[in-house]
């Protein structure tokens, strides 16, 4: 019995860790679009999942849309604001040294924190499940049905991209851009909208990734940072620029941050994905899955 | 001796006299260099004597540069060798051939852009002086000594090369000539030798020999004693700076290539 | 220090000296003593990251959580085991100069978005103990009981003492980095930001000078927080949270990041901004940061000095 239930709480944890998980995927993700295009890293990254949420439960919540709608026009504006971003603040700064582009995008994020907690307050809000019912039990272990749609969701997010980048001739362009931007300018391919294009695409991702995981965690306006740290781990973990490395890495943080929020200390489950960031960034900088070699070429 | 590495093109070489030699301080002997298909260099046999400043120019592809990499241990001949103080220097590494007296100042890298002339001779004695950031920042005694040697030598060996003047400037706002001849300036603070005095007096005597590539022909008439002449990695021709100016094939090389 | 530092030292240190019996005569700005005193313990900190951000070009988003180290140091240290203030403080500053070592040296292998992130993890990670060792720390709801400084027989206790104190140790920790900056050492910093390869090539150890200025900037920081653990006399973990490296480097970047006077006047105009001015705004407090911030990046990244000296050529 005792067994059983040790089994059942660690499927419980597993499960927990991997729906967190692939939520750090996608906030990665949404790092390495924007780093393929214009080798930036962009600090205001865990900001667009807290808005994409906020903005979702301004829909739900006083437009009565039904979720799906919410999603997708939370998905849309988040991505609109991250094209303004880049239209009106990065590409003013794009001759700028490397330590103002961090300062940048550190002020952009403070600045949509505020905006956030202007318009929400400081309150916790939560968004209904995209579809009803009660939790499926697996193997003794409670899974809320939410959780399949984040994986779900976010498995298609990884394929599309991936398919996006390299059979599309647009994804091909957005790469080309990052690895010699003249060279691209000279073969006729339009940077600029492509460095815009990236920050919408990466916005947008970001948003989906704050509307679904919100009916499980619940969403504030503060919890951009942190979301942003930890996703940022698994871009590094992951290879700076890899889809698939990204999410795999995603998924190892988020397992590690559950087993030890299950069975350690709950208190210091935000500080282990941060103490992975940094072995990872001062012992393995080009992630799991990446060259050495590569990383050597990349500039930060 | 000193080493400079860097992975930018060098345009100078200061190198060490040798104790006691006759014979050439640096001797090429058909140095060759091949990248795939493409001849650098064609074969260059060449000595260089000691305590002169040698020039080495020559138009765009010319193989200057190739020839730096050459001596300095960045490229290894595909054949011929290089032979400094009487001993073969082919094919050892780049900090190797520093140990022996060879040192290189690189063309884009080490100047520092936004410190004071006279801040970038100072960085030449680094390795050289000792004090660190306690007694610097309650400057205890000895580093106020220590402190005033460097400026005073630094300050010497930028009157010794004429730019004493610009002492206070930012070096990135020098013309090119000059940031070279402060590149030199720095070099002979590298340089292990403690007196000042006696130092110029080798320089003039017994002599450094640097060995430079240059594109600012005023430049080179003015401080060099010889000048050698490559051509699309051949030699063409070498003498004193008035005998180049006068050769006919050298005008011609030049103007040959429309400008 | 060169004869014109010395004589704005000079002014600088006449205009601080006379401020408080300035402001004391009127009641409605007669606070702005307290003010005066954060900003000279807010200066100390912004003095050391003006070394390793301005001239040694190494960028640290965890200045707050040395200063943290610090300040939590001397506060369990005075309040749980009695220890005299004056030995705590040092004990700080060695414990936090211990810590910047030890993640320095890995850390500093890094350059530009990596040392941000792994500087920013890193005080992110400081926070969370801080918050979660509450045997120790008192946690979210705080530590208390700690004492004021006591400098031999002199209690330092009232606000116009701890002003001359807190100045003093500033304007020390000042002449201290321009000392520095023009020495050998300094030079090699100023070179590391030019071009590590070069500065490496001319014989400067660059990682162990990134090393020591980084352990450098964090005992001025731990200083500064010992003095604020003393002042207060009460510590949350909030004083100490990402936001304030942020605030820290803002300090520096306002003023100017390679002018040390850069930084005491960004530290200054900001401890205003921050603690007087912007309670006007209340709620909109964050977005003026973030809007401060994000013109200065933009249109003035050498800072405030940078308009004064183009004014004066």
């Amino acid at each position: 019995m005792v067994g059983s239930s040790l089994g059942t709480d660690f499927l419980q944890y597993a499960i927990s860790g991997l729906t967190i998980g692939v939520i750090y995927a996608l906030v990665a993700i949404g790092y390495n679009i924007i780093y393929n295009v214009t080798e930036i890293i962009n600090f205001a990254q865990g900001e667009f999942v807290v808005l994409g949420a906020l903005t979702a439960v301004f829909f739900v919540g006083s437009l009565h849309l039904p979720i799906y709608l919410a999603f997708l026009a939370a998905v849309v504006c988040t991505g609109c604001l991250g094209l303004l971003m880049e239209r009106f603040v990065i590409r003013k700064a794009r001759q700028a040294s490397v330590l103002s582009l961090i300062i940048i995008t550190i002020a952009l994020s403070i600045m949509l924190k505020g905006t956030a907690m202007l318009c929400w307050g400081k309150d916790p809000y939560s968004l209904p499940s995209f579809s009803g019912g009660g939790p499926v039990m697996i193997g003794g272990a409670a899974v809320q049905p939410q959780a399949f749609w984040i994986i779900g969701v976010s498995a298609l997010v990884v394929l599309g991209l991936t398919l996006f980048f390299h059979r599309s001739v647009y994804g091909k362009a957005m790469l080309a851009c990052a690895d010699n931007p003249n060279a691209a300018r000279m073969v006729g391919i339009p940077v600029q909208q492509m460095v815009l294009l990236s920050f919408l695409l990466s916005a947008a991702i970001g948003a989906a990734a704050g509307v679904i995981i919100t009916p499980i965690s619940l969403m504030e306006y503060d919890r951009g940072a942190l979301l942003g740290l930890k996703g940022f781990g698994a871009a590094i973990l992951g290879g700076l620029g890899q889809f698939v490395g990204a999410l795999a890495a995603g998924i190892i943080l988020g397992l590690a941050e559950s087993f030890c929020a299950g069975y350690l200390s709950s208190g210091y489950k935000d500080a282990v994905a941060l103490v992975l960031l940094l072995l990872a960034l001062f012992y393995k900088p080009e992630g799991l899955f990446g060259s050495g070699e590569a990383a050597k070429l990349k500039r930060f | 001796m000193t080493e400079s590495s860097g992975s930018v093109a060098g345009q100078a070489a200061t190198a060490a006299p040798a104790e006691t030699s006759a014979a050439p301080l640096l001797e090429l002997q058909d140095v060759a260099m091949q990248f795939g298909g493409v001849a650098a260099l064609k074969g260059i046999s060449y000595s260089v004597g000691e305590g002169i400043i040698q020039a080495v120019i020559g138009p765009n592809g010319a193989g200057k540069t190739t020839l730096f990499h050459c001596i300095s241990g960045l490229l290894h001949p595909t054949s011929g060798s290089v032979v400094f103080n009487g001993r073969v220097i082919t094919g050892m590494v780049p900090h190797e051939i520093a140990r022996l007296g060879i040192s290189r100042t690189f063309q884009h890298v080490a100047i520092f852009q936004h410190m004071t002339v006279l801040e970038n001779v100072t960085i030449g004695r680094h390795p050289r002086s000792r004090f660190g950031f306690l007694s610097a920042g309650l400057r205890l005694p000895g580093m106020r000594r220590e402190e005033r040697q460097i400026q005073e030598a630094a300050r010497a060996y930028l009157d010794f090369v004429g730019l004493g003047d610009d002492a206070g400037f930012a070096a990135g706002g020098l013309p090119l000539g000059k940031q070279k001849i402060l590149e030199i300036a720095r070099g002979l603070d590298m340089r292990e030798t403690e007196e000042l005095g006696e130092l110029i007096q080798r320089i003039r005597g017994t002599g450094v020999t640097v060995m430079l590539v240059e594109h600012d022909m005023n430049l080179i008439m003015d401080i060099s004693d010889r000048i050698l002449v490559l051509y699309y990695g051949n030699y063409l021709a070498t003498g004193t700076p008035a005998e180049i100016k006068d050769n006919p094939a050298v005008v011609e090389a030049y103007l040959g290539q429309g400008g | 220090m060169n004869r014109k530092d010395w004589w704005i030292l000079l002014g600088a240190s006449a205009a601080l000296g006379a401020f408080p019996w300035l402001v004391l005569p009127f009641k409605a700005v007669s606070h702005y003593i307290d003010v005066m005193v954060f900003a000279g313990i807010f200066t100390v900190v912004a003095l050391g990251l003006s070394m390793l951000m301005g001239y040694a070009g190494q960028i640290s988003m965890a200045q707050a959580a040395f200063f943290g180290v610090g300040a939590y140091t001397s506060g369990i240290l005075t309040s749980k085991f009695g220890w005299p203030p004056l030995a705590a403080v040092p004990m700080g500053m060695v414990l936090s100069g211990g810590v910047a070592w030890l993640v320095g040296i890995p850390a500093l292998r890094l350059k530009g978005h990596y040392l941000a992130m792994a500087t920013l993890g890193f005080g992110v990670i400081v926070h969370i103990v801080l918050s979660e060792e509450v045997e120790w720390t008192g946690g979210p709801s705080g530590l208390i009981n700690i004492p004021s400084l006591r400098i031999g027989p002199w209690k330092v206790s009232s606000e116009i003492s701890w002003y001359y104190l807190v100045w003093v140790i500033a304007f020390l920790c000042l002449v201290f980095c321009f000392h520095i900056l023009h020495s050998r050492v300094g030079r090699a910093l100023r070179a590391i930001h030019e071009s590590e390869v070069a500065a490496e090539s001319m014989g400067v150890p660059t990682a162990r000078y990134k090393l020591q200025v980084f352990v450098l900037g964090a005992a001025f920081a731990a200083l500064a927080g010992s003095l604020y653990a003393h002042y207060v006399q009460f510590l949350t973990p909030s004083s100490f949270n990402l936001m304030w490296s942020i605030r820290f480097v803002l300090m520096v970047m306002m003023g100017g990041m390679q002018s040390l006077w850069g930084a005491l006047l960004g530290t200054i105009l900001l401890t205003f901004v921050g603690n007087e001015w912007l309670h006007v705004f209340a709620e909109f407090e964050v977005l003026v940061y973030g809007a401060i911030l994000l013109v200065v990046a933009l249109f003035l990244p050498q800072g405030l000095v940078s308009l004064v000296k183009r004014h004066v050529s």
